[in-house]
């Protein structure tokens, strides 16, 4: 039976629970990686979302329509941290979304990288790459992304 | 020897397993071996009369190449076996060109996997979910060839919905290719068979089939779809006619149509740190006409209208540790969930007209690539039996086991 009373009870609990779990979300703390990219990325920051969009396979162009060459790196801590502020996903998370991804042909998978020299490296050489280390490794040879 | 090949390449893979590149056309793919078991009589998906069976695999490999940034070509080969169907034959899964314009516009000709609710493009792919069978009422085994892939084409995107996250969607329209010794074919047989007639699928066609697929991904951590596959599917039935009071047998020739088939599927799947929940309901509207050309049988034509759903959980404890669990139902008629359209008609008992199911699952990582996982059913109601017409146990159970590795 439609009972209107009960619907709206159901209603305000379900928008406080939304509420809590967008404050849960939001609050997290100051990340300790950095994102970064090859010298020819125009852009120099990108939105929370927009990097989940590159990092789930959803966004696949820059602004200037290149196409966006993410990487990944493997390194256990940083990779975490990254997933989970970025992303809300943890490493099993991400690898199942990408495993999806690639056993249904709408992606190839996204190359890894075991540590931040590495992972330097490509994205210096690669035109329209992003990626990301832990904070303070960056050099000179790639540009910062700020998260706005 | 089968068995002995299974072995040796989860062996071979195990250990390190990951993609190859061969210039330039990168190679994934998947094995699993799995062991299944259930109640004596309820043979479900592997018909094993109750004494075990390893003939539950799954393999595939997929290749693909990226022709130029916005220009990719790929294929996927799977192989299944599931007792009384697939049998390891090798199949095309899905093969398509897929050219992507800009973020939010995309195109894919070919063999294209549909996008119905949360999980139905990734079903085959054990690696790709905690629990060995996905729940019944959404992704039943029985009906995977008419809903895993069209041939025809697409339009896909992905839309930034600001502070609100990222809607995508997915047009397809084409038809859905059927094989006759798969495990559908069976499926439409039985809808159409009695027991006094028997009856196999030989023919099936597909009209044109539409899907459409909205997925809004919220920023914290909220997945929601909405799908809709529109399609009729028609074709022809042999078998035996026994007459129960002289036993004299004629032949029978049927020609079934699935007319106007609806289904629409709302899912929500939720992620907080390790933790997973999701829920999704669904509903299917068709007509199923039945013209028998042999006069001992009644012609028929059924307006059928059923639903069920699905609430589901997992937790991964450890690194290599997740626990997962659903509880799903499922009506053949949504109308009367008590079963009385059965009990009226008087063709079966009203528990056969539903099934709902409690599932536990382990999985376990214990390294990379290799997967192994145990899930037992605790199952009241028969309704997804219909290939089997002598599903006599009300509640039974099945158990299954899993080893999966995947590159």
């Amino acid at each position: 039976m439609f009972d209107p009373k009960q619907l709206c009870i159901t209603g305000t609990k379900i928008l406080l629970l939304l509420c809590l779990i967008i404050w849960t979300h939001s609050s997290a703390h100051a990340a300790s990686f950095i994102v970064i990219a090859n010298k020819s990325v125009v852009e120099s920051s990108l939105t929370r979302a927009e990097l989940q969009g590159i990092y789930l396979g959803e966004k696949v162009k820059w602004g200037n329509r290149k196409h966006i060459k993410m990487a990944v790196l493997e390194d256990d801590r940083t990779l975490k941290e990254f997933l989970q502020v970025i992303l809300g996903k943890t490493p099993s998370q991400f690898d199942q979304h990408w495993v999806r991804m690639v056993t249904t042909g709408k992606a190839a998978m996204p190359p890894t990288f075991p540590d931040a020299q590495q992972m330097i490296d490509f994205v210096a050489k690669t035109p329209n790459a992003i990626g990301f280390v832990a904070s303070g490794q960056t050099g000179d040879a790639v540009k910062t992304i700020a998260i706005k | 020897m089968k068995k002995a090949l299974t072995t040796m390449m989860l062996l071979a893979f195990a250990g390190s397993a990951h993609a190859v590149d061969l210039a330039g056309v990168e190679i994934h793919g998947f094995a699993s071996q799995g062991y299944i078991k259930t109640s004596h009589d309820n043979n479900f998906p592997v018909s094993n009369s109750g004494q075990g069976s390893f003939n539950f695999n799954d393999f595939a490999v997929n290749f693909s190449k990226e022709v130029n940034p916005d220009l990719r070509v790929g294929l996927q080969l799977l192989a299944m076996d599931r007792g009384s169907y697939g049998k390891d034959k090798i199949t095309l899964d899905w093969a398509f060109g897929d050219y992507r314009v800009t973020d939010w516009l995309g195109f894919r000709a070919g063999k294209i996997k549909i996008p119905l609710g949360l999980y139905n493009e990734s079903r085959d792919n054990d690696a790709a979910r905690t629990f060995i069978f996905l729940p019944q009422n959404e992704y039943y085994d029985y009906e995977r060839d008419s809903v895993n892939a069209i041939t025809g084409a697409s339009i896909y995107g992905s839309i930034p919905a600001w502070s609100a996250g990222t809607v995508n969607y997915q047009l397809q329209v084409g038809t859905t290719p059927i094989p006759l010794d798969g495990a559908s074919a069976r499926n439409y047989s039985a809808y159409i068979s009695t027991v006094d007639a028997p009856l196999t699928t030989t023919e099936v066609n597909s009209s044109t089939a539409f899907v459409h697929h909205l997925e809004w991904r919220t920023p914290v951590g909220m997945r929601t779809t909405f799908s809709g596959l529109h399609t009729s599917f028609d074709g022809t039935a042999t078998g035996i006619y026994t007459d129960p009071a002289t036993s004299a047998t004629t032949p029978v020739t049927a020609k079934w149509k699935f007319d106007s088939w609806h289904r629409y599927i709302l899912g929500v799947e939720y992620v907080w740190n390790d933790l997973t929940l999701a829920t999704e309901y669904q509903r299917d509207d068709y007509t199923v006409t039945a013209d028998y050309q042999n006069p001992a049988l009644e012609n028929f034509t059924s307006r059928q209208a059923s639903d069920g759903w699905y609430a589901s959980a997992a937790y991964r404890f450890t690194d290599w540790f997740e626990l997962g669990g659903y509880y799903t139902e499922i009506y053949a008629d949504r109308h009367h969930r008590n079963g009385s359209t059965f009990e009226d008609l008087g063709v079966g008992a009203p528990w056969q007209t539903w099934q709902k199911e409690k599932v536990l699952t382990l999985r376990f990582d214990p390294v990379r690539n290799l997967i192994l996982k145990v899930e037992g059913h605790l199952i009241d109601g028969t309704w997804n039996m219909s290939e089997y017409t002598d599903a006599s146990k009300r509640n039974w159970y099945l158990l299954a086991t899993k080893a999966t590795v995947f590159f």
